[in-house]
């Protein structure tokens, strides 16, 4: 909305259509408005305006709002909240009378901020982080080595990032990989000394049936020679008899003359 | 007592003292609602929330001799969020293209009945057509000055505004007050006349 501001002829009229200026006042007002057609007109209008709103003045019957029982929020307090209360609202007008206007407590607030800055205030984004601190920004800490899942380094102790924590856990990653497969390399080697070693027990057990079977098989053979069911033909024998052949006497052949 | 006895009182805890105000001041303030918000329901949620919070705070209120001013204070601020609301805002609208629709035209206007209620009725539809023309501004200022009986100064510190803006506002709703009712064909002279009816 657009209002100009009444200039001071106007609000004399405000003022006077609702009884607010002294008669000498209203008479000087009168007689101004006797002397100009247009104030005249202006105040016809004010006056016609003021009349419709007297007379369209309705008394109508109101509800009425009395509380039958007080609400039970808005109770008397005890005395304890009562002196709590007090003791802020006391607070806050000693502050409003310390402090005076909301521009004094902007300027206390600026040099504030003034003194914190002149003693090194100072908010650092480090990867990501605001970090709030006094003082001069420290050096940048070389980024740290870790081995075997020891650390930080020495000197590193007063940033450890993100980035270092992941760099940390993907080396103790490494780490645990790497002592998997020497565990399973490990337990290959150990699993085929023992293939070798029940390889070599067979083996030697294989070796040693062999013997028995060949003694028995000999023996055998012997007992069948003495009882001359073999007669005069060759005798096998193994390889390891061939040196001394063994004689068997021929078997006679019974003849039909 | 005085409205500042009564508020001392109820800052001490008294309850009926409280509603000795309320029953004071319940009518006055509902008829300042009404007018604001055109609307008897509303009026009187607004009122009782109004009274509510005066209660709940009175103990804040650091002049109790202004207690008037102050509950209408609250009562304003209420106002303000009701007009603010999805529902003031449709009840906006539909007095704008409904309530004035309803309206007689001023070609085929009935002269002011000479029975005493049609007359008064025929007033109070005028009256809301008019206000409904003022800004939300101008009506504050009007209906506290006229009908509450407020002074601009005590009306400058419930609008929390200058005194010299409340006669501004003041001056500028008169005059579109009086240019309404020309519009509608309402005269001094209907008007004088249907006074003299009564």
């Amino acid at each position: 909305m657009n209002e100009k501001p009444l200039d001071a002829h106007r609000e004399k009229m405000i003022a006077a259509l609702y009884g607010e200026l002294s008669a000498e006042e209203e008479r000087e007002l009168r007689e101004l408005i006797d002397s100009d057609e247009e104030l005249l007109a202006e105040w016809q209008e004010l006056a016609e305006a003021r009349e419709f709103l007297q007379a369209a003045a309705d008394e109508a019957p109101a509800p009425s709002f009395v509380f039958l029982t007080p609400p039970e929020e808005a109770l008397p307090v005890s005395a304890t909240v009562r002196a709590g209360r007090h003791a802020r609202s006391g607070l806050r007008a000693r502050l409003g009378h310390l402090f005076g206007s909301p521009a004094v407590v902007f300027g206390i607030a600026a040099c504030a901020l003034l003194v914190l800055i002149g003693a090194g205030f100072r908010v650092d984004h480090t990867e990501g982080d605001l970090v709030l601190g006094f003082g001069s920004r420290p050096h940048p800490v070389a980024a740290p080595q870790f081995t075997q899942g020891v650390g930080l380094e020495p000197g590193a102790e007063a940033y450890l990032t993100r980035t270092d924590f992941d760099r940390f856990a993907n080396l103790q990653m490494k780490i645990t990989a790497a002592m998997l497969n020497q565990y399973e390399e490990q337990r290959r080697d150990e699993t085929l000394l023992l293939v070798r070693q029940v390889s070599v027990a067979l083996s030697e057990r294989q070796q040693r049936n062999h013997e028995e079977l060949r003694t028995q098989v000999q023996d055998a053979w012997l007992r069948m020679i003495g009882m001359g069911v073999l007669g005069n033909q060759p005798v096998m024998r193994s390889s390891r008899d061939r040196g001394t052949p063994e004689r068997i006497a021929p078997v006679s052949q019974p003849t039909d003359n | 007592m005085s409205d500042a006895e009564l508020a001392l009182l109820s800052r001490q805890g008294d309850p009926q003292a409280f509603n000795r105000l309320a029953g004071k001041w319940g009518a006055s303030l509902f008829r300042f609602v009404r007018r604001m918000l055109g609307s008897d329901a509303d009026a009187e949620d607004i009122c009782q929330e109004a009274f509510l919070k005066a209660y709940v705070n009175i103990r804040r209120l650091r002049e109790p001799e202004k207690f008037r001013a102050w509950l209408h204070h609250i009562a304003l601020n209420l106002c303000r969020d009701w007009h603010r609301s999805p529902r003031g805002r449709e009840r906006t609208i539909a007095y704008e293209e409904g309530f004035a629709e309803r309206l007689p035209r001023p070609e085929t206007r009935a002269p002011m009945a000479p029975d005493r209620e049609m007359e008064r009725a025929d007033l109070a539809r005028e009256l809301s057509a008019v206000l409904d023309k003022l800004s939300l501004e101008q009506r504050t200022a009007i209906l506290l000055r006229e009908y509450q009986g407020f002074t601009t100064e005590e009306i400058a510190e419930i609008t929390g505004v200058p005194a010299a803006t409340v006669r501004t506002r003041v001056f500028y709703g008169l005059k579109s007050i009086r240019r309404t009712l020309q519009q509608r064909g309402v005269t001094a002279e209907s008007l004088r006349g249907g006074a003299e009816t009564r």
